[in-house]
């Protein structure tokens, strides 16, 4: 894989993975979506959000092996969440959308 | 009074933190700059303006080392060591070092590759590039008593990042949570997140900070077993040859430019150094080292070697060679040299680099919230902690606060407005640059304890911003060169500095808007919290210390 396409990718994986794991919680699903998630969607989306890291973990090995691949793991990890936890409180609803828009854009110039 | 475990560790983490974190942040700051050494080595020398280097033929390079040999030869007959730099696209000028013992300081001088003759100053832009700042993180231009003070630290933050987490009581409730604009809580959500989320790199990058160094850091092993004879045992550690120590008998050095060629030819790679040990003595010995290839570093999480081949210095009987990606030593070296793969991010090329950059400052930003947390809580409350002497004390914190992390971002930056201003031919300029740096911060401290304290943070803020922000106009001006020249040349390692100085710029910015529109509100914040009826800005009195 070719490693800059990865570290997109990979990112908005984690990305996506930490926004599930967040939205599992009341505060941050009152946040982003307005109101309490019931019961099923908290599972729901704390399982989605677990396999997500583990994806993003077998990615990275898939683009830098397993020696250097869960060191980029770990550093992406960090960074998607920063990019969350710093939008969250400023732009609550544009940290969802964000996980439709940045793939979007960023992806997609790699297969051009 | 009974404490409990927590109120313990967080007194530790209060006080210890407390007295080292002007230390660390220096570490951390200068160390995450240090991840981009080479790109500010490209700037700060004006490559990208001076072009592409053409690399020397063989024959160049043997009469570069006959030169330089000559040259030596004059200077100190007698040396410790000789080392000679072939010139590659890092340096392209040929470069000496010596020493004539091991009390004598080490010389270092470009010489003309073509005459063999000393480079007068003011030839090229003479400076320590971007390792000034690699040295200001590991030893703070200090040596041998650097290194004790930085692995000091080192412990320290691991005492505090243990700590911490014992007193952070809510680490998964509170994982994604910043609430800004809420004052002291900020800054403790500020502080915890920046922590939390980069824990495993600042775990990793502290303990293998100290694995580094291991064998100054605990010595008792080789002094036991080798009798303190380092050489003897990295020796046998690295299955080298046995050491040649000093016999004290005079004996000609054998001509370096034919060695040179015969340990290229033995490890089929281009010589980047060659290093004499004991010029002059009838035990030299002279060690061939290939030069250096990034590629080969990109992929693999150890480097491997670069090649060496090692030579009788007085013979010139081949003693040992090393072929390039090679490895040697046991289990127990390899995986030391995995740690320090670790902590120097040789490995996966930019996008390893900007993480390590990312996660670096985050850790930066989060020592510099904890020490700026601790005045805030006590601005409005005094914890009356040293008696009648607390005010005072607390004024030399707030004013080590302010020099040691925006007055240290002022030298940072600063050291690269030094480097176009001072004038090109002012002899040893590389260590006047470092000097003036020091100098630099010296003065902001004098600045932070002279001025109240949210004066000196507002002034020293907008002193970085602007000087961040205006790099490329500097650049522009005293060189011609500069941020949209570079990126129609493609030169994105110029740019890359340009541009990063920008984002710093436009942060410090960000943070004196913030400090301004709160210098501009009244001191105390008496907005009363709607669920507890307490004071707004007065949160968790139970976290103790914190």
């Amino acid at each position: 894989m070719d490693k800059h396409f990865a570290v997109y990718l990979v990112f908005f994986v984690c990305y996506a993975a930490l926004l599930a794991l967040c939205l599992a919680m009341d505060r941050h699903h009152a946040q982003v979506l307005h109101g309490k998630p019931g019961r099923p969607r908290r599972l729901a989306l704390r399982l989605a959000g677990g396999s997500l890291i583990g994806v993003a973990l077998w990615l990275c090995s898939l683009a830098w092996g397993w020696a250097i691949g869960p060191v980029a793991w770990f550093g992406l990890l960090s960074a998607a969440a920063f990019a969350l936890v710093f939008l969250l409180p400023y732009a609550p609803r544009f940290a969802g959308w964000l996980i439709v828009v940045g793939p979007v854009l960023a992806l997609p110039p790699f297969f051009l | 009074m009974k404490t409990t475990f927590r109120q313990s560790m967080s007194w530790l983490h209060t006080w210890g933190g407390l007295w080292f974190t002007w230390i660390l942040f220096a570490i951390f700051l200068t160390g995450t700059l240090g991840v981009f050494d080479d790109p500010i080595s490209h700037w700060l020398r004006e490559k990208g303006k001076i072009g592409e280097f053409t690399p020397l033929t063989a024959e160049q390079r043997a009469d570069a080392v006959r030169k330089a040999q000559a040259y030596l030869q004059e200077k100190s007959p007698r040396a410790e060591f000789w080392t000679i730099g072939l010139p590659d696209d890092e340096n392209p000028e040929l470069r000496v070092f010596w020493r004539a013992d091991d009390d004598a300081p080490v010389h270092r001088l470009r010489l003309d590759a073509q005459t063999g003759r000393e480079l007068p100053p003011g030839t090229a832009r003479e400076t320590e590039g971007g390792h000034h700042f690699v040295h200001m993180h590991f030893e703070f231009h200090a040596g041998m008593a650097g290194i004790w003070i930085v692995g000091a630290a080192t412990v320290a933050m691991l005492v505090a990042l243990v700590s911490g987490i014992v007193v952070h009581k809510k680490i998964f409730t509170d994982f994604f949570t910043f609430r800004p604009g809420k004052g002291q809580r900020s800054w403790l959500d500020g502080h915890n997140a920046l922590g939390v989320l980069t824990l495993p790199f600042l775990f990793m990058i502290s303990y293998t900070g100290l694995i580094i160094f291991w064998s100054i850091y605990m010595p008792a092993g080789i002094l036991a077993r080798y009798a303190g004879d380092e050489d003897a045992f990295f020796a046998k550690l690295n299955e080298g040859p046995p050491p040649r120590p000093m016999q004290f008998a005079d004996a000609p050095v054998h001509e370096l430019a034919s060695l040179m060629q015969r340990g290229e030819a033995a490890i089929e790679r281009e010589a980047g150094f060659v290093v004499v040990n004991h010029a002059g003595d009838r035990s030299a010995a002279v060690r061939i080292f290939g030069r250096f290839d990034p590629e080969a570093e990109t992929d693999r999480l150890v480097g491997r070697s670069n090649g060496s081949a090692l030579f009788d210095g007085v013979s010139g009987e081949t003693i040992d060679v090393q072929k390039p990606n090679t490895v040697r030593g046991g289990n127990v070296l390899q995986t030391q040299r995995t740690m320090n793969a670790l902590h120097f991010v040789r490995f996966g090329g930019y996008p390893m680099k900007w993480l390590y950059f990312l996660s670096g400052m985050a850790g930066a930003a989060m020592l510099a919230t904890g020490a700026i947390l601790f005045m805030v809580k006590r601005r409005k409350k005094s914890a009356n902690e040293f008696g009648g002497a607390t005010p005072r004390v607390y004024r030399i914190i707030e004013a080590l606060n302010v020099a040691a992390i925006a007055g240290l971002s002022l030298a940072c930056i600063g050291f690269f407005w030094i480097n176009r201003l001072l004038p090109l031919d002012v002899a040893q300029r590389g260590t006047r640059e470092i000097v003036l740096f020091f100098a630099l911060w010296l003065l902001t401290l004098v600045h932070a304890g002279l001025r109240p304290p949210l004066a000196a943070w507002r002034e020293q803020l907008a002193a970085v911003a602007t000087l961040c922000l205006a790099l490329p106009l500097l650049n522009l001006a005293t060189t011609g060169d500069w941020l949209f020249a570079a990126l129609a040349r493609g030169d994105g390692e110029t740019a890359g500095v340009e541009l990063t100085a920008i984002a710093f710029g436009l942060i410090f910015a960000a943070a004196l808007r913030q400090l301004q529109r709160r210098m501009a509100k009244p001191a105390v914040d008496t907005r009363i919290d709607e669920k507890t009826g307490a004071p707004a800005n007065d949160v968790a009195p139970a976290t103790g210390g914190r």
